[in-house]
């Protein structure tokens, strides 16, 4: 082939069909449904939680958890408590990023705060995972959590239980506290609830 | 053909070469220098993941952080890098255009390696934008699409200077690679990073970004570099050149479609998710004809395996890029995907693709071009050799135990009798055996950092012809 | 979606369908897929020629159609 300008117009057009299927189309489609949604006002709660999928994402979470429900008959997501129902786009429609995740070396999260309503049960496994989860290789995230010493003899409402007998404060009169990060991450996820609303397009009967 | 044309045509050969030979070497020893950097990252993250404590302390070595980096610093580093240098040097052989613009080149590999060095800083500080094969911050995004400037000036000048007649098909397919890549990452960076689209709209944006990266940028380089090495070292002509032109629009056709199977059963339009299916299964033709092709080609000549080390690494690649792609295709089917999805398996193949194909292509053209460029030979048989086989074994290991490994995975997270953790506990010895690969493959490019290091500081030694592997006249045959 | 949206990609993605298959139908008549042969050869400078295997050319320069 000797024309680089006919060879140009083909690597022109047979990228752009799918730039076009892939890229604008959802693109344009999910933009709508977006604007569709209520102004979302700026709160102090929705702050915490904006910064909590912050941290989420800052962290590489999604490395190793997913937040999508497969389709019943797909996989064993159901039976496993997953979700009462398989995730669909209008589930992330809020987010700010989609953080879909593609691995499963740990559980799904879509709808861990459904599971795992408690911020101390979330703070004790990010510090030692091991703690509430044995044999689990999820890293200890110690970094989300500061040491302060203790006052008055009373640890805070949050500090973790690090003792043998879930003492709070260790020998030298100090305690673990979560930092900012730390309460905004653990927020954000007993948020993650994608599965609450009932949405007719994600209608299936479950399989058992 | 006269005595005096064929010694123009020496000449004109060996001005190509020492023209592109610095732009040539600075994106290769900037390459070979995030190739490590790369490696040592791999093997921090793989060790964790079978020994969580590891390095624990400190945040900016915490798993989630390390893991985007290796990524970013071998796809952007070294594989961008490295590719761009072979990029340049084949055009360049091709067109038979001596390169122009060699100062705008060094800018590009400036803006290249503080792109690299800004993003891997970004993300091991937490500034990961965790967008799969886009996790350098933003900021970082700027330095490497500005490198591209430089580059498509130079390939579009080297195109209108090209000598009148045949266009090889290396060429379409360096060209298409400098025309699509820089589209698909601009895109990806405006449309995810800097003016988001909505949540749902930014993993199908994601894939097709990732997906067309490997098989838009880095695929096309490494077959142009296959179709271009093995004629030439072989001393005949590709087999059937009627099969390269079918080879090459199929790939352009069904390749930008892929994209959406890495989100099957995800929370998606049906339609999208089985277009990517069927553009998947569709790649057979392409991946076919590039075998057939390459196989024919090389029949009757295998036995240059024992002596040329760059014909090793470039049949091993082009193997390889046989093997994932069919693998791909075939995972690509629902009942496969069911089981493999979100598993090991996709890694194992993930590495299969960039590693046993682009980034050992990418060895095999440097083994190639060093001697041409700098007028002198590789030192070191041996080196050469614990090259070849830490890579090569290293990365069949990984990928033969992380897929078996991924298989189980998958059908035990099918199952529901079997409690999570213990899925995780028995994955344990697979992802032990990856740390091992790792070391393998280090070791490789270990030996090839003193090998290129070495040669850069030799003296000349032209007289004792190419360094070949395999029995010469006083040497017994190693491997 | 709104209909002028659709409309306006669908017409450019038949745009973009039609002038790439227009430009197909151009490449094959005007012989771009012809000098096929002579093409594999061109990656070989001239020097490089006589050095080539010597079953690849017949006495007339041309490579003979593969076994």
């Amino acid at each position: 082939m000797n024309h680089f300008r006919i060879i140009f117009l083909g690597f022109l057009a047979t990228f752009a069909s799918s730039w076009l299927g892939l890229v604008l189309l959802p693109s344009v489609h999910y933009g709508n449904e977006a604007a569709k949604l209520p102004p979302t006002t700026s709160t102090a709660e929705s702050d915490l939680l904006r910064r909590g999928e912050q941290v989420y994402s800052a962290n590489g979470c999604v490395y190793c958890h997913t937040q999508q429900v497969r389709p019943f008959a797909f996989g064993s997501d159901d039976e496993r408590n997953w979700g009462k129902r398989r995730t669909v786009a209008a589930d992330y429609l809020g987010d700010a990023k989609a953080l879909m995740g593609t691995m499963r070396t740990g559980p799904d999260l879509a709808n861990i705060g459904v599971r795992m309503p408690s911020t101390s049960w979330h703070y004790k496994h990010l510090f030692e995972p091991t703690s509430t989860s044995p044999g689990s290789i999820m890293p200890p995230h110690r970094f989300l959590f500061e040491r302060k010493p203790v006052f008055n003899g009373v640890p805070d409402a949050d500090a973790i239980s690090i003792g043998p007998n879930g003492e709070q404060v260790d020998a030298t009169g100090h305690q673990w506290v979560p930092t900012a990060d730390g309460r905004a991450l653990v927020a954000y996820l007993i948020s993650l609830q994608r599965s609450a609303v009932d949405r007719p397009e994600a209608s299936e009967a479950p399989q058992k | 053909m006269t005595e005096e044309a064929k010694l123009r045509s020496r000449a004109e050969r060996a001005e190509i070469d020492a023209k592109a030979a610095g732009p040539v070497m600075q994106f290769f020893i900037s390459a070979l220098f995030w190739l490590l950097a790369g490696s040592a990252l791999a093997l921090i993250a793989s060790l964790k993941l079978h020994s969580p404590t590891f390095l624990a302390e400190q945040d900016w070595l915490t798993f989630g952080r390390v893991r985007p980096a290796h990524l970013n610093t071998m796809v952007y580093g070294w594989a961008t890098m490295a590719g761009i240098g072979v990029a340049l040097w084949m055009m360049s052989r091709l067109c038979r255009a001596p390169l122009r613009g060699v100062g705008w080149l060094h800018v590009s590999a400036l803006l290249l390696n503080i792109g690299n060095a800004w993003g891997t800083y970004g993300v091991l500080t937490g500034g990961s934008t965790s967008f799969e094969w886009l996790e350098y911050p933003r900021a970082a995004g700027l330095f490497l699409s500005a490198a591209f400037v430089p580059l498509i000036i130079v390939f579009a000048d080297m195109a209108r200077r090209r000598q009148a007649g045949h266009i090889y098909v290396s060429q379409w397919y360096l060209m298409a690679a400098i025309f699509w890549f820089p589209w698909l990452y601009l895109t990806a960076q405006a449309l995810m990073l800097w003016q988001p689209v909505a949540a749902p709209a930014q993993a199908p944006m994601n894939w097709w970004y990732a997906h067309n990266a490997l098989g838009l940028w880095f695929t096309p380089i490494c077959l142009a570099t296959a179709y271009y090495l093995i004629p030439k070292i072989l001393g005949k002509p590709i087999h059937s050149y009627y099969l390269s032109v079918i080879g090459f629009w199929s790939l352009a056709f069904f390749y930008a479609w892929n994209g959406m199977h890495h989100l099957i059963g995800g929370p998606y339009p049906a339609w999208l998710i089985s277009v990517s299916i069927v553009a998947s299964l569709m790649m057979l033709i392409p991946v076919v004809t590039v075998a057939v092709n390459h196989h024919f080609t090389m029949r009757g000549s295998f036995g240059a395996l024992r002596t040329s080390p760059t014909l090793r690494f470039v049949v091993f690649a082009a193997m390889s890029y046989t093997i994932v792609s069919v693998q791909g295709s075939l995972t690509a089917i629902r009942a496969v995907s069911r089981v493999t999805h979100f598993t090991h398996y996709t890694v194992a193949h993930a590495h299969m693709g960039m590693y046993a194909f682009v980034t050992m292509m990418l060895f095999g053209a440097m083994y190639y071009m060093m001697p041409r460029l700098i007028g002198k030979e590789w030192p070191s048989r041996w080196l050469i050799r614990i090259h070849f086989w830490g890579c090569a074994l290293g990365v069949l290991h990984y990928w033969i135990i992380l897929s078996i490994g991924g298989i189980k995975q998958g059908l035990w997270m099918l199952d529901p009798s079997v409690p999570f953790l213990d899925i995780v506990q028995r994955m344990l010895p697979y992802l032990e055996q990856r740390s091992w690969a790792g070391v393998a493959m280090t070791t490789g490019h270990i030996a090839f950092a003193i090998s290129f290091i070495w040669l850069l500081m030799s003296k000349s030694n032209q007289d004792t012809g190419p360094t070949l592997l395999g029995k010469t006249n006083n040497q017994k045959s190693i491997v | 979606m709104s209909a002028l949206a659709i409309g306006l990609l669908l017409l450019t993605a038949s745009g973009i369908t039609v002038s790439s298959v227009l430009a197909f139908w151009w490449a094959g008549k005007s012989g771009q897929f012809s000098e096929v042969e002579r093409g594999a050869m061109s990656v070989f400078d001239l020097d490089e020629l006589e050095n080539l295997k010597p079953q690849t050319l017949n006495p007339s320069g041309n490579i003979p159609r593969s076994k």
